[in-house]
């Protein structure tokens, strides 16, 4: 196996067990991105330099006391989570030399950790939906997806093993779908968003992007907790999500979503078929779980909340230097300052009260089942569809997909699980389970 | 905008957009615009009866960190 094939979880057992050193891995990975880098294009920075030195720091502490369950494992941060001393663009030409004087806390928990930063992977501007320059690695003619399309495509392409994003409708999701990787986005404050430029606030989560389940864990279990930096973060315990990903034996209760095998493309609801069928065959027990609201009203009551957050986010900025903004986020942040405050409070007035309904469905399952998204990687004009994975945004429940199988044109499938709130050792030990009996799944090239 | 049309959050829309972007801003708001009317009708026909007992989410205006 070359290095830069290697898991977080396995690079962390490597390290510590000094088959690989900390620098070894970030010169193999550094070399990979000299390979593939130019066709993808997933990286806005990297950091050789500050990449280097933390590597150096963790081969000298290897051997200290206590040492970090990320020691010496390279990790690269969307470019809206700040990260001290290194330039954070937003994606704007507006930030274009922008850098922080701090970490963002997600930031800070992976370093605790012994994680090495090795950059910032590119963001769709403010992590919106304008299509981003990076490319996907299993074929470059289609989009990564997004806004977390540079992490999606580095951690599918191997240039790093795991990344962050974040996901206010589906820029977590999505792209890890389409790039064919794990993609977690967890609870509603779960992961404090103290130090990532805000998109909507009561929607934006932290998440994480990986080549396995136990990956997703491992990150999580870093970041996870209380952040008193950010007044949304959950106060409510964390759990041992990394024993719960390692824990598969249980075969899970499953709630098949039709609404979604609906709205997706034949080749894709006739994938997710297949999916169930082989894990039912594997012991699962599926049954069919109705969503309570019309699925298209659904992403209204997100769509109108999300933009008006918008707007108030990018109001005066947008003002002061409109040259700075892409077409379609300028276009949302004009028209959503028209949206009437009414408007908003009813569309938050529905969110509230459909939550019980949505934790309902969950009720005597796992976690619910369905497609990542409605289709495979368009191309590079468009970040893809956020439906699938918005729904899971708007009321806050952790969700993950899985890279479940290939298209007919070889691009990858993904299959979304969710759980209920702070329910992530629930999802994760589902998604285990789900993943080993997948089986192994292809690389891109 | 409660039981209103898409075409008449639309119109309604466009003469905003009008007078607070211009003319020559409205064509390219256009797309944005006829989504947005759209997501505000489907908003708008779900009608809410007063409740003396509804959370009050500005409280919370994440609407999703609820104790469990």
């Amino acid at each position: 196996m070359e290095l830069f094939e290697l898991t977080a979880v396995g690079a962390a057992q490597a390290i510590r067990r000094r088959e690989v050193s900390p620098v070894e891995l970030l010169e193999a990975l550094l070399r990979r991105m000299e390979d593939v880098e130019p066709a993808i294009q997933a990286w806005e920075t990297v950091d050789r330099d500050g990449a280097l030195a933390a590597a150096i720091r963790c081969q000298q502490e290897l051997g200290n006391v206590g040492v970090g369950p990320l020691h010496g494992v390279p990790v690269g941060i969307k470019d809206i989570i700040y990260t001290a001393g290194l330039r954070t663009t937003s994606g704007s030409p507006i930030f274009q030399d922008f850098v922080p004087a701090y970490d963002a806390t997600a930031v800070a928990r992976l370093r605790s950790a012994g994680a090495v930063i090795l950059g910032k992977t590119v963001t769709v501007q403010f992590a919106h939906v304008d299509p981003p320059r990076t490319r996907n690695p299993w074929n470059i003619d289609r989009t990564p997806g997004g806004s977390s399309s540079g992490s999606a495509a580095a951690v599918a392409a191997r240039t790093v093993p795991a990344a962050l994003g974040t996901q206010t409708g589906g820029s977590v999701l999505r792209p890890a779908s389409y790039c064919g990787t794990v993609g977690l986005k967890p609870t509603y404050g779960r992961i404090s968003r103290y130090g990532v430029t805000p998109n909507s606030w009561s929607l934006d989560h932290v998440g994480v992007l990986t080549r396995s389940v136990e990956d997703a864990a491992l990150l999580l279990q870093a970041m996870a907790g209380r952040d008193h930096l950010d007044p949304a973060s959950s106060d409510a315990p964390t759990a041992d999500y990394l024993e719960a990903a390692r824990r598969r034996e249980r075969t899970p209760r499953l709630g098949l979503v039709p609404e979604f095998l609906e709205r997706a493309q034949p080749e894709v609801s006739d994938h997710i078929k297949g999916v169930a069928a082989l894990f039912e065959r594997s012991g699962a027990r599926l049954r069919e779980v109705h969503l309570p609201f019309p699925f298209p009203d659904l992403l209204a009551i997100r769509s109108v909340i999300s933009q008006v957050e918008i707007a108030d986010v990018h109001a005066s900025l947008l003002r002061e230097h409109p040259e700075g903004y892409l077409p379609r986020i300028r276009a949302s942040v004009e028209v959503g300052q028209l949206i009437p405050g009414a408007a908003y409070i009813h569309a938050q007035r529905l969110r509230r009260r459909l939550r019980p309904l949505m934790e309902r469905m969950l009720q005597g399952v796992d976690c619910l089942l369905m497609p990542t998204v409605s289709n495979v990687a368009p191309d590079p004009g468009t970040t893809g569809d956020a439906s699938f994975q918005a729904v899971w945004s708007l009321f806050g429940f952790p969700s993950i997909t899985l890279p479940s199988g290939l298209s007919a044109e070889r691009l990858p499938l993904g299959t979304q699980l969710a759980a209920l709130p702070h329910r992530e050792d629930n999802l994760l030990s589902t998604a285990a389970w789900c993943e080993q009996t997948l089986g192994p799944m292809p690389s891109p090239g | 905008m409660l039981n209103r049309s898409k075409e008449e959050i639309a119109r309604d829309l466009v003469a905003q957009a009008t007078r607070t972007w211009g003319t020559d801003r409205v064509d390219a708001l256009r797309g944005q615009i006829e989504e947005t009317a759209d997501w505000l009708s489907a908003v708008g026909s779900h009608r809410l009866e007063i409740d003396g007992d509804e959370p009050d989410f500005l409280v919370d205006p994440a609407a999703g960190r609820e104790a469990q």
